[in-house]
């Protein structure tokens, strides 16, 4: 009796797998977006759709990763197999599929037995994922390229520690990049998808750690209106993309792609990853994440720095020395303790002091070890003052201007000019990022990137359109130093620039390197000092290239509605073609939007013995 | 020179995030110890990520420990990965981590106040060295919080 029931069920088995085959057939369900958002494909140039996914343990159909169609058709067989309970059943490595097909096809679950995945179920059951929240460190202060930011997703658990934020889950998606590799090959293997990229999840007060006291950036975090089955079925895939990899790509496929990409399963009818073809910059999938209307509640976590600073205005020239003393061992606590000051001055003088040093030693883990008896006994006074309900500090104050309203990423700048009598029509277009000159609002203050900008000019009297200059990549921070945080300026400039060479002009590829100090001048201005190398390369030169050396010194306001900046420079070029390069220059930024300026720039330099003049009316957009 | 190079180039080094050195199980950290591996941190600092050779996955990480699903692990857990912030608030009598190692505990909202009266002034009792480990502090906060009524009852 048992040989002939066994057949029959298999039988039947198969004969209801072919129908369900039928109905996603007849619904065309490889076309869903919710299909193409679990197997993340996206059209291809020779193939009509290929998946993100660069690993074969992520697809069931030998083609799956070119043909949405086989892939389903072997997920409804895979999830039909009658296997014992495994974790490695296919309705358990690929719980949202399953999830998503029973639904879509109605399957009975009476002939289609769900099976039980004790790993998913212990793993839901320990974090009972509620609602998430997507999270933007910012800026590190003196670091541009942290500019772009990064996002990750935050996962509440449903249960007592809502109220407790810092033990939810970050979910990351991040490159294995080996550590090992030296900062040249992990740029290029960076750009090309030379790193794996993989999906994790870590306590969130792990992240925390990393960006806001390790790497002093500021986050903010966004709270979105996923409901609970939509956080479920995203959570699912997150199972389903555990050790699967997708290559990094730094401009791209990377982690605030991925974000995007993730809330596409849990709502398919968003529609976010395919405004990122170009470029997924940080702040821009914010925007669109916002402009989805998915933000409900905005918070703002202070980095440490950010903290130390605020902290360092409410106190007094005299407690900051004080602060600055405990560090350097001039003084003890046992001293401050003796001193007349209120409660209020010592708690701040202790809690500043302790801040100070953990700043410090986050960077030079010997200094930590050296510090740890103060930093204690500095805990342990603070401990034993009683502020009787008086706070210490005055409230965290948040940045004027939210990271997303700051001016978009990409510019196009069209500007009528006049060079040495000549008049010109200039045309610019940067697709990254933003320049001390733009309007500062929602941007790191003295931090600038340019990346792959192009400038053409035209000249009228010689009716030609030349690349006047190419910046592959242009950064620059001008931060300046105070009793606290002694940054370096510096700067550097990688481009294809054209200019007048001892008797001629010529496109040279030149680098240009600076590094220096910057002072706060009345909190209204930055003054800066910088060396500056500059190589230039082009066979019009004698020998073929000039290089040299010499000094900076600039002004730079950045006001919410101006921005100005203007420097004086002094390059002796000593090697191949000599010449003495001063130039003045002047450019000055009205922003009557947050994404429409007006520049005057005007640049008086002299080359060869010969002055010459560049004055130019520029109308920026920002799109 | 080659910090500046270092630094030139990361410039390209648009947001490239590398998995964290995350958070060790069970209670062998001490005070003021480097915990998360400082150097690839510094390299953090400049390259939007942290680089380490870390266990990926989705069941590892989950509260730092695979046995993170009692309420007593957990509690274990944070003031392990966490302790410096929790000392740093404790002397405070407030912040965002008493307030998590409040909720951690359970305890109710008319007692939190209490809670964190009774440990800011028992600080040198609990935080009793500049090295001290992890699982002492949790013996002295249970041993203070025992000593006190109505605090008595959320240790285990």
């Amino acid at each position: 009796m048992l040989i002939l029931l066994l057949p029959y069920n298999t039988v039947y088995a198969d004969e209801y797998v072919d129908h369900l085959i039928d109905i996603a057939n007849h619904k065309k369900l490889d076309e869903s977006r919710a299909w193409r958002a679990l197997l993340h494909y996206k059209p291809g140039v020779i193939n009509s759709w290929v998946s993100q996914a660069d690993d074969t343990k992520f697809f069931l159909a030998k083609d799956g990763n070119i043909n949405p169609q086989a892939e389903l058709h072997a997920t409804i067989q895979a999830i039909a197999e009658s296997l014992p309970d495994s974790d490695q059943h296919s309705q358990c490595r690929f719980p949202a599929r399953y999830y998503w097909l029973v639904n879509a096809l109605k399957i009975d679950q009476k002939k289609i037995l769900p099976v039980k995945c004790a790993k998913l179920d212990q793993w839901f059951d320990t974090i009972k994922p509620g609602s998430l929240s997507l999270i933007f460190p910012s800026a590190y202060v003196n670091s541009p390229s942290s500019m772009f930011g990064h996002t990750l997703l935050r996962v509440t658990p449903n249960d007592h520690r809502a109220n407790a934020p810092l033990v939810a889950y970050a979910l990351n998606y991040a490159a294995d990049a080996d550590a090992t590799d030296n900062s040249l090959v992990f740029s290029i293997k960076g750009l090309i998808g030379g790193y794996p990229g993989i999906f994790s999840i870590v306590p969130y007060y792990e992240k925390l750690k990393e960006y806001s006291d390790i790497e002093n950036r500021d986050v903010w975090e966004y709270s979105l209106n996923f409901s609970k089955a939509e956080v479920d079925q995203l959570m699912r895939h997150a199972w389903e993309l555990q050790y699967i990899n997708f290559d990094y790509y730094f401009l791209t496929e990377n982690c605030s792609y991925h974000m995007l990409s993730l809330m596409e399963v849990a709502r398919p009818e968003l529609d976010l990853t395919d405004q990122f073809d170009v470029k997924a910059i940080p702040s821009d999938t914010v925007r669109a994440v916002i402009n989805a209307g998915l933000v409900t509640k905005r918070n703002y976590r202070a980095a440490s720095t950010t903290i130390l600073t605020q902290h360092a205005k409410q106190m007094s020239a005299n407690d900051n020395k004080l602060v600055i003393d405990i560090s350097r061992d001039l003084t003890t606590v046992e001293k401050i303790n003796n001193l007349d000051k209120t409660k209020i001055e010592k708690a701040r003088i202790y809690e500043q002091a302790y801040d100070y040093s953990r700043f410090l030693s986050t960077s030079d883990p010997t200094v930590r070890d050296a510090r740890a008896k103060t930093n204690w006994e500095l805990l342990a006074a603070r401990s034993k003052i009683e502020t009787d309900g008086f706070e210490v500090w005055l409230p965290v104050k948040k940045p004027d201007v939210r990271v997303e309203d700051g001016h978009r990423t990409g510019r196009i700048a069209l500007g009528l000019g006049e060079q040495g009598g000549d008049s010109y029509v200039n045309l610019k277009l940067r697709p990254a990022y933003h320049d001390v000159v733009d309007k500062v609002s929602g941007y790191s203050r003295g931090a600038q990137i340019n990346f792959l900008d192009f400038e053409l000019r035209y000249f009228n009297e010689d009716e030609k359109l030349r690349l006047q200059k190419f910046t592959a990549i242009n950064v620059l921070s001008l931060t300046p130093r105070d009793r606290y945080f002694l940054p370096i300026s510096w700067g550097i400039d990688i481009a294809v620039e054209r200019q007048p060479t001892r008797n001629s002009v010529t496109n040279a590829v030149q680098a240009v390197v600076d590094f220096g100090v910057s002072k706060d001048l009345y909190n209204y201005a930055v003054i800066s000092l910088m060396a500056e190398l500059d190589m230039k390369v082009a066979s019009k030169f004698e020998k073929g290239h000039s290089v040299g050396a010499g000094a900076v010194i600039s002004l730079l306001i950045q006001e919410s509605s101006y921005s100005l900046l203007s420097s004086l420079r002094s390059v002796y070029f000593e090697l191949g073609e000599k010449n003495l390069h001063q130039q003045f220059d002047v450019a000055y930024g009205y922003h009557f939007s947050f994404n429409d300026s007006l520049r005057i720039t005007y640049i008086r330099s002299r080359d060869y013995d010969i002055y010459s003049n560049d004055i130019q009316l520029t109308y920026q957009r920002y799109f | 020179m080659k910090k500046l190079l270092f630094v030139v180039l990361l410039a390209l080094s648009a947001p490239i995030a590398v998995q964290a050195n995350s958070a060790g199980c069970g209670l062998g950290s001490t005070l003021f110890k480097g915990q998360s591996g400082l150097g690839p941190n510094v390299m953090a600092a400049t390259t939007n990520g942290t680089s380490g050779n870390q266990t990926f996955g989705m069941s590892t990480g989950t509260l730092g420990c695979n046995a993170g699903d009692t309420v007593t692990a957990a509690v274990d857990s944070f003031i392990d990965s966490n302790m410096e912030r929790v000392a740093r608030d404790m002397s405070t009598g407030s912040g965002e981590t008493m307030e998590t190692l409040a909720a951690l505990m359970g305890i109710q909202d008319k007692d939190k106040s209490q809670f964190f009266e009774v440990s800011k002034q028992n600080f040198s009792k609990i935080y009793s060295r500049d090295d001290v480990t992890s699982s002492e502090v949790l013996t002295a906060l249970k041993l203070v919080m025992l000593s006190k009524d109505d605090l008595a009852k959320y240790v285990a």
